[in-house]
């Protein structure tokens, strides 16, 4: 394919002459051929499309002018930073992360939440980020279309638009939105993505899926399949909207998921683990009064040490 | 009544077509036309014939790129028709859904353009100067005020994100 786009691109040059080459490598293996023609004709596709939008008025704020970069990314940058500040509240964090494969023309930036704080961010195109406690992710000043998820927990509610694709990585996967509410859990070398609204397609590795409302997908890193399973979609990025909601999983899933929430480790006794939770929690504004709801509710006991919070039985 | 520059056009074209004829079977015959590769090569003529009208800068070029694009447009149509032998409802006038073929065709083509999308600003906008405006790499590389091999990285970045056709995860 490597060679087919190399001809594809020399070819497109007013100034290519060699047609004779062109003409021989086609002829040489039928699989250049059929490898040509598609890209050929998905080329022209696309850039019918490209010509398209880019009569549309909404391509200004896209197709910036390279040549006055400099200027405009610095104004762009001030406002990035009055954005990325009111989005987080006065003390909120926003670092320029100092490494990081940056794409020419990208300009990314971190947005991090500390342990135990939940913040929301709207993007100027209309789309929502909740992120959960102890989250990082990174946007990017010239496209507002696109979002990393480093570590942590975010539910995305992107506007959709057929000619402006919203695109999410995550750990080497590529997340495309389709229109769509997903969540995103990137954890222990882990990533769960579960889809409540639209469809969003989970691309890695060279192979795809395409997740619709109600399912889920599990990928742990090293492991090249992926677990495709069902899930309740009212029930997906509930800790957003202030509850926590479960059918038949296990404790150990709760445990994972208040401590996003209160921000400390809590782990669940290994004699409680396993115990199937089906329950509502409503999160309490004061995160203190999640202890004795929890004990209540799923009839266990919280201890606290020094590392956090174990959930164990009542008795 | 032609015009006498109109004459010449077709005629210092014609030249070349001539001079080039064989060699545009072979290559439309190498671009997948199989035996249909002499009447297109016919049929491409009378149309670049009636609608040429002034001289021609690289003429051989001009040629080779129009068959190239009838081969594009043929794969294009035949594509979207999903390469239907039996077309029955065209019979009674209603409009045929589109094939799963035509569907898929969409859908990756709408992939590709999100991807290349993702690849950020530069590459979409050295990919759209190039592509879609036709400036020459060099023009492009001067007028981004970035070097040649740049630009030349920048556009196989885009054409792997075109290209980039993925199979179905085989899920558990």
């Amino acid at each position: 394919m490597d060679e087919a786009i190399r001809w594809h691109i020399r070819q497109q040059d007013p100034d290519f002459r060699d047609w004779e080459g062109f003409t021989a490598w086609l002829e040489a293996d039928e699989a250049h051929a059929e490898a040509y023609a598609r890209l050929a004709a998905r080329d022209q596709a696309i850039s019918e499309r490209i010509a398209r939008s880019e009569l549309a008025p909404s391509l200004d704020r896209r197709m910036k002018d390279p040549s006055s970069m400099p200027v405009r990314r610095r104004a762009f940058f001030a406002g990035a930073a009055m954005f990325a500040a009111a989005a987080l509240g006065l003390g909120g964090a926003f670092y320029f992360l100092p490494g990081g494969e940056e794409a020419p023309g990208q300009a990314l930036y971190a947005v991090t939440t500390p342990p135990g704080i939940q913040r929301t961010i709207r993007l100027d195109e209309g789309s929502t980020l909740e992120l959960n406690g102890q989250t990082a992710i990174r946007l990017d000043r010239n496209n507002p279309r696109y979002a990393e998820v480093a570590s942590g927990e975010v539910v995305f509610e992107v506007v959709h638009d057929d000619d402006r694709p919203f695109m999410v990585k995550v750990a080497g996967a590529d997340l495309l939105d389709m229109g769509t509410r997903f969540n995103v859990l990137r954890e222990k070398g882990v990533t769960e993505v579960a889809v409540s609204e639209g469809a969003v397609r989970y691309e890695s590795g060279g192979q795809a899926v395409e997740l619709t409302p109600g399912r889920k997908l599990r990928a742990v890193d090293g492991n090249a399949r992926v677990r495709v399973s069902n899930v309740d979609p009212a029930k997906v990025g509930s800790w957003a909207e202030g509850r926590l909601v479960y059918a038949g999983e296990p404790l150990a899933a709760v445990a994972g998921d208040v401590g996003r929430i209160v921000g400390v480790t809590v782990r669940a006794d290994p004699s409680v683990a396993a115990r199937p939770v089906t329950a509502v929690i409503q999160l309490p504004a004061d995160r203190e009064a999640l202890a004795p709801l929890l004990e209540k509710t799923l009839d266990i006991k919280v201890r606290r040490s020094k590392d956090g919070w174990v959930l164990t039985e009542s008795h | 009544m032609i015009d006498r520059s109109d004459q010449n056009a077709v005629g210092g074209l014609e030249a070349v077509y001539m001079a080039q004829r064989s060699a545009l079977v072979r290559f439309l015959r190498a671009r997948g036309a199989a035996d249909e590769a002499e009447d297109l090569v016919q049929e491409l003529w009378l149309k670049l014939s009636s609608a040429t009208t002034s001289p021609i800068g690289d003429p051989v070029g001009y040629l080779y790129r129009a068959a190239n694009n009838l081969m594009i447009s043929r794969y294009r149509s035949a594509e979207r028709s999903g390469r239907r032998e039996h077309d029955w409802s065209d019979h009674d006038g209603h409009a045929s859904e589109p094939t799963e073929k035509a569907v898929a065709a969409r859908q990756e083509i709408h992939l590709a353009e999100i991807r290349l999308r993702a690849l950020g600003q530069r590459v979409l906008k050295v990919f759209t100067m190039y592509r879609v405006h036709g400036e020459s790499q060099r023009d492009v590389a001067n007028a981004l005020g970035i070097s040649l091999s740049a630009v030349e990285k920048d556009l196989q970045r885009a054409y792997r994100a075109i290209a980039d056709l993925k199979g179905e995860f085989d899920a558990e």
